[in-house]
């Protein structure tokens, strides 16, 4: 700093220095921060204050006062506990399938020649944006108790029943409908990593082709397989219009939520609405901490670009 | 050009004003959110009804022109005959209205009047009467209390003001016996096998229906009100008999939900409206259940209503309203408080006496705790 002030003294002769008008300065500033001015109102006003209140809020008693109560009491609560449980299962089990399916399915895409991966590519975009009551509709309407599937394989008197649109298993199969795709898009640019000259060069030297995936492939391969499970896994835990539309209200619900959970007290809680707080704050450290596993992940694979 | 402006230190340094500054606006928000009824109950300006005026006699001159739009909340038409109740109300005072409901269990109506208070939109609700203590307590309803609810003794009204006992009912069931050939008789027969998915879904933690019908499980199983658990272990068996589809008029028409737990007079109801269509129906009075009273409450924030509010309110233990829920087979509770003769007319919707013969009074509504039973339900039923 000092040496900076020293050389802009020097290069400017100290008698004929004019000292910056007020306006000069407003102006000066404004071009500093004008260009920054959307994303500050979309990052605080949009991000930290929403957070900043969900957090007083969840301290905040029914009378506004300051209270731990809500944070005891989300904790005590076996349906809370319950809640959060299942819904890290279903993301851990949602990302999961999807890296088991998705994965090879990404690697052969890649290897398309452009045309094909092209059409793959606008498939599966198409795929991954039907979501939400759409495709809640969509999985009732085929897989249902009475959805044409469903119905079509008890016409041909094929034992199979399908899992009941609002179970956990359910569940899975229309998350998976949107993960499979997004794990793919996110994954197939990380595949073009492996050059096939690797796996001759492995060949040549009397490598299997498990040999070469064990320790070439799937090592090099691995933070961007599980940058991919992290975003699949974030995603899944806090999707709402799916579970809302295929597991009913609360009386005929199977399966509980964070995310219904919260719109449950919101619509009707006996200690008020302190709770729905304390659990969003709770599916926000659940993101957060799976984000910043995320970037961690990226960060180590950014030594083969 | 001088850029320290935007150093990672400023940076952080801004944010951290910012986010302070945010901080202390919510604070202040919430002090003043709890000092802001009491400078609202303050008189207001002169023609202009403020929360005060609650405790004057209503004006039917102001009522007319308030009733125009009758918006209520868990009243439907259908729900024991409140849409004759209203239609009869009218008629008295020669009133001409539109009425708008949107059905929702008691804890929803309590949850809607609260966060409404800025913009209230219903004048009242039906609730289960042990929600009325938890709707005075969250200061949702109104000090007001008509002059003939003077003949309800404690605990069938507000201790303060703004919600009173309208009529009992005894939570049962309603089969459809076109689908159901075996028809259950007793609560516990529920828990049979051949019922799987059969039943319809309740919900005890929200509903007055649902809690009430819980609490009569208790009952049948041994326990009270302050001793819930034998409940607990008979409702565990009988919430995986609970079918996916909603229990409505239509899956008991269709038969997907084919056996769904109401009070009685509902069920009554909608035994005669799939019999109209030709389907067999029969309400089961489940042995022992409980009686369990619901009750007209009042909201508060809507002080723009307020006197259609009071004189409705005021109608409704009247003896013509209260013969009109008689007529549905809802008891009037005036009749069950020995206040009201009925004539045999009114009763003609009404079952046998002797399928009630199990049928017994709670000890004591007061300690009936619906927080508690919210809690045995959401925790040791479904979480158990």
């Amino acid at each position: 700093m000092d040496s900076k002030v020293s050389i802009e003294s020097a290069v400017l002769p100290s008698d004929g220095f004019q000292p910056r008008s007020l306006l000069q300065k407003v102006t000066q500033w404004l071009a500093d921060w004008l260009p920054a001015l959307p994303i500050l109102i979309v990052a605080y006003g949009l991000l930290v204050a929403p957070v900043v209140a969900l957090l007083i809020q969840s301290f905040l008693s029914q009378e506004g006062g300051f209270t731990v109560a809500n944070w005891a009491e989300v904790l005590a609560s076996r349906s809370d506990r319950r809640a959060i449980v299942t819904s890290l299962g279903l993301g851990a089990v949602s990302a999961t399938s999807s890296l088991a399916i998705g994965g090879p399915i990404a690697w052969f895409i890649s290897r398309m020649l452009p045309v094909q991966r092209s059409v793959w590519l606008a498939i599966l975009n198409m795929a991954t944006n039907f979501s939400g009551i759409g495709l809640a509709f969509g999985f009732v309407a085929i897989l249902g108790t009475f959805g044409m599937l469903t119905l079509a394989f008890k016409e041909l008197g094929i034992p199979f029943a399908p899992p009941a649109p609002g179970s956990f298993w359910g569940l899975v199969l229309a998350y998976n409908y949107t993960n499979i795709p997004l794990f793919i898009l996110l994954t197939i640019s990380g595949m073009g990593i492996l050059r096939h000259d690797w796996l001759e060069a492995a060949q040549t030297c009397g490598a299997t082709q498990w040999r070469f995936w064990r320790s070439i492939g799937l090592p090099i391969l691995t933070p961007f397989l599980g940058a991919g499970w992290l975003l699949v896994f974030t995603w899944s835990i806090g999707l709402y219009g799916i579970p809302f539309a295929l597991a009913g209200n609360g009386a005929t619900r199977k399966v509980t939520l964070i995310t219904l959970q919260i719109s449950d007290i919101l619509q009707a809680n006996i200690s008020g609405q302190g709770n729905a707080a304390v659990l969003a704050i709770v599916l926000l450290a659940i993101a957060a901490l799976s984000l910043l596993t995320y970037r961690w992940m990226i960060g180590r694979t950014a030594q083969w670009f | 050009m001088n850029y320290s402006s935007l150093r990672r230190r400023h940076f952080l340094k801004y944010s951290a004003v910012f986010g302070s500054g945010i901080l202390l606006s919510q604070l202040n928000a919430c002090s003043s959110n709890s000092s802001k009824p009491a400078a609202s109950e303050s008189p207001a300006a002169s023609g202009v009804a403020s929360l005060d005026d609650w405790s004057k006699a209503p004006n039917p001159e102001l009522a007319k022109e308030q009733v125009k739009d009758f918006v209520t909340y868990g009243m439907p038409d259908d729900w024991a005959n409140y849409g004759e109740v209203r239609k009869k109300f009218a008629e008295k005072y020669g009133f001409t209205f539109q009425h708008q409901d949107t059905d929702m269990s008691s804890l929803e109506e309590i949850t809607k009047f609260d966060v409404e208070k800025n913009n209230p939109k219903a004048m009242m609700a039906d609730i289960g009467m042990l929600y009325g203590p938890l709707a005075e307590s969250k200061g949702v309803v109104p000090l007001y209390l008509p002059p003939n609810a003077s003949v309800l003794p404690a605990g069938l009204k507000a201790s303060t003001g703004g919600w009173a006992a309208t009529f009992v009912g005894v939570p049962a069931f309603v089969v459809n016996t076109d689908v159901i050939k075996n028809v259950p008789q007793t609560w516990a027969d529920l828990a049979k096998p051949e019922y799987a998915g059969k039943v319809g879904a309740i919900d005890p933690s929200s509903s007055g229906t649902a809690a009430t019908s819980f609490l009569s499980w208790v009952y049948a199983s041994g326990g009270d009100e302050t001793n819930l658990t034998p409940g607990i272990e008979l409702a565990k068996k009988i919430v995986p008999q609970f079918a996916t589809a909603e229990g409505n008029a239509q899956t008991l028409e269709k038969g997907e939900v084919p056996i769904q737990i109401k009070y009685d007079y509902n069920c009554n109801a909608a035994a005669a409206k799939v019999k109209e269509k030709g389907i067999n129906a029969e309400v089961i009075i489940p042995g022992v259940s409980i009686y369990a009273p619901a009750a007209i409450m009042l909201n508060k924030y809507n002080v723009a209503k307020m006197d259609v509010a009071k004189l409705f309110m005021e109608y409704v233990l009247s003896d013509e309203a209260q013969e009109t829920f008689a007529k549905f087979g809802a008891r009037p509770i005036r009749y069950v408080l020995g206040d009201l003769k009925l004539p045999d007319s009114a009763k003609a919707n009404w079952l046998p006496e002797a399928k009630y013969a199990q049928v017994v009074q709670v000890k004591d509504w007061t300690k009936v705790d619906p927080e508690a039973i919210g809690k045995a339900w959401k925790d040791d039923v479904l979480g158990g």
